[in-house]
């Protein structure tokens, strides 16, 4: 997701600040770099760490399940459930054959 | 089902610039890192896809693992507590352009079968799903009516027992 100033700035109880050191070329940049794509520095900032973010949470392949989650998952795996839903979900791709092999 | 496209692995061909959904988070990620990921087998990344390179819709699959090392001897029924293998279906887009068309059941259909087959040759219990933040409301329903379920420290993340897609394949 794309986070926006002012999605959170209407709303400061959903709003956390957090502040950090920037060297100061780095920041330097930044402001420029913010200014000649129209965006103020704290929209440009927020929109960059999202992504990495959202790229870093799913390249974790190891997910750690506390003692509630574990029940759940335990009881999915021991108690089957009928599904009607998922069979008709399923049966939309009943003829179709595997797709074809990576190429790149 | 549309006329002229079909499930691909993504290739050179594919047009990922073109691509436009709903979710900025994974539009960046088909233009920007899903090449990168497939290339790399961080993830597959497959596309619903024309002949001429039209991406109409995208999911990723990859492999994971559920540590339940958490859980107590006495609710382990019978299991170790050796991490659970499962798959990730973790991105999950349809273009603007082909909504209101059923590409987003016919591609989870796709995805759950793919996670399947590969389940019967490398081991996995179970699908998750990852919800981006900004999904639509249609797609978080979807995902609950064919049994996927939310988990409480993660609700973003859903879980589906792969068991319950291969009962349901089996009596296609």
């Amino acid at each position: 997701m794309i986070y926006r100033t002012d999605m959170f700035m209407s709303d400061p109880a959903n709003a956390d600040r957090v502040d950090i050191r920037l060297p100061r070329q780095l920041k330097e940049r930044i402001r420029k770099i913010a200014a000649q794509t129209g965006r103020s520095m704290s929209d440009f900032i927020i929109t960059a760490i999202t992504e990495k973010v959202d790229a870093t949470e799913t390249s974790i392949e190891r997910w750690q399940l506390d003692e509630d989650d574990s029940r759940i998952v335990m009881d999915l795996l021991t108690q089957p459930r009928d599904n009607p839903e998922l069979r008709a979900l399923m049966a939309l791709t009943a003829s179709e054959s595997p797709s074809a092999p990576a190429t790149t | 089902m549309l006329d002229g496209f079909e499930l691909q692995q993504l290739a050179a061909h594919h047009r990922r610039d073109r691509f436009n959904c709903r979710a900025d988070s994974l539009n960046a990620f088909i233009r920007k890192n899903a090449k990168n990921q497939h290339k790399n087998r961080t993830t597959r990344v497959y596309v619903y896809a024309s002949a001429e390179g039209v991406i109409a819709a995208f999911f990723t699959l990859s492999a994971h693992l559920l540590d339940v090392s958490g859980l107590p001897e006495s609710l382990l029924k019978g299991r170790t507590h050796l991490p659970i293998p499962a798959t990730l279906l973790g991105r999950f887009a349809v273009d603007r352009t082909y909504e209101g068309q059923g590409i987003g059941r016919l591609l989870l259909s796709y995805a759950l079968r793919e996670a399947y087959r590969s389940s019967q040759i490398v081991a996995s219990a179970f699908v998750l799903l990852d919800v981006a933040q900004d999904a639509s409301t249609q797609a978080v329903h979807l995902y609950r009516r064919c049994g996927f379920i939310s988990l409480p420290s993660h609700p973003q993340r859903m879980i589906l027992p792969m068991d319950e897609i291969g009962a349901s394949v089996s009596a296609d």
